[in-house]
């Protein structure tokens, strides 16, 4: 004799039944903190060449032939540079140069991009695809007719930072 | 058409036999009730650009630590993330091995087991726990920043 259709229906659902009865689900946290790496080097510094300055005269160094530094960086950095700095001469003299920033993936870019708001409004490397990487800053500099012209003879020098700034984790 | 008569008799029997079941796998949920609770987070901590971090089950400041109460025996399985996950979206892959986490019954030692697979734990003498590390590789270029996941932790009286 046949069972009825409804037996093995019954068996089944109690199958069923049994093995997903109890079965319950939480939830378990896990975190890690990747550590920022963001360094700045010098690669090349600004120079106004070998050649002397003519006093009363206007110089300008482009920022593709000028100083240079890499950023190597893992988050989102900006890097500013100052609008100017003072080059100190002779007998406590200075001379004003103006600076101009730009900036490339390379370091021998002839036509590097430069920042959209000056050296002092910076500029942020972009991660690619969630990854750091480098990128090159290149600064140029002038030096108006007005400072040249009141300038002593002799030789000038100063220093400038480049600098970034980053969330540290 | 007419019914044939045994099955004219089955249908009250049929629906008495279901109420019956139902109201037999009511019961068993209702006697089947675990509690887990996270006692600490899986903490990988700082990671460096590049360099794989084990936590294993012993590191008892980072490893993630569940407390499981309830009776008898209690089958737990494990569904573990693939990535760790910046607000961003930055990954970093992770990998639980054989031996990177164990399950504690009540009264007893730690004894490690496959995380792909289920396991059982003892509850019989009180509460239980699941000891959980687990590997992190964070890239060459890791973006730095926080990074989370979510394990989920399924825990049944029967197999699973």
């Amino acid at each position: 004799m046949r069972p009825p259709p409804f037996v093995p229906l019954l068996m089944s659902l109690a199958l069923l039944g049994s093995t997903g009865a109890g079965a319950q689900n939480y939830s378990l946290n896990a975190h890690a903190t990747v550590t920022s790496s963001v360094s700045v080097a010098q690669v090349a510094s600004l120079g106004f060449g070998s050649a002397a300055i003519v006093p009363g005269t206007a110089i300008t160094v482009s920022a593709a032939n000028g100083g240079k530094a890499r950023v190597d960086f893992n988050e989102p950095t900006v890097v500013t540079v100052p609008a100017f700095l003072l080059l100190a001469g002779p007998f406590g003299s200075q001379v004003r140069v103006d600076l101009a920033c730009a900036q490339a993936t390379t370091a021998s870019a002839s036509a590097p991009t430069l920042f959209s708001s000056g050296c002092a409004g910076g500029f942020t490397p972009p991660l690619g695809g969630h990854v750091g990487g480098s990128h090159y800053i290149y600064i140029g500099g002038a030096l108006s007719s007005a400072a040249s012209s009141a300038a002593p003879a002799g030789s000038f020098t100063g220093s400038f930072s480049v600098t970034a700034s980053y969330v540290v984790y | 058409m007419q019914m044939r008569p045994f099955l004219r008799l089955a249908r009250p029997r049929l629906r008495l036999a279901a109420a019956a079941l139902l109201l037999a796998l009511g019961g068993r949920r209702a006697g089947a009730q675990y509690t887990v609770t996270q006692v600490q987070p899986l903490a990988f901590g700082y990671l460096t650009q590049g360099v794989t971090e084990v936590v294993p089950y012993t590191d008892t400041f980072r490893r993630g630590q569940v407390r499981i109460t309830g009776s008898g025996n209690a089958y737990v399985r494990l569904l573990m993330p693939t990535v760790l996950t910046s607000a961003s979206g930055a990954t970093i892959p992770l990998q639980f091995l054989t031996g990177d986490v164990a399950a504690v019954p009540s009264g007893g030692t730690a004894q490690p087991f496959d995380p792909a697979a289920s396991t059982r734990v003892n509850l019989s003498k009180g509460a239980g726990s699941l000891l959980i590390g687990g590997r992190a590789a964070p890239g060459v270029g890791q973006a730095a920043g926080l990074y989370t996941a979510t394990m989920t932790v399924m825990v049944s009286s029967t197999k699973i």
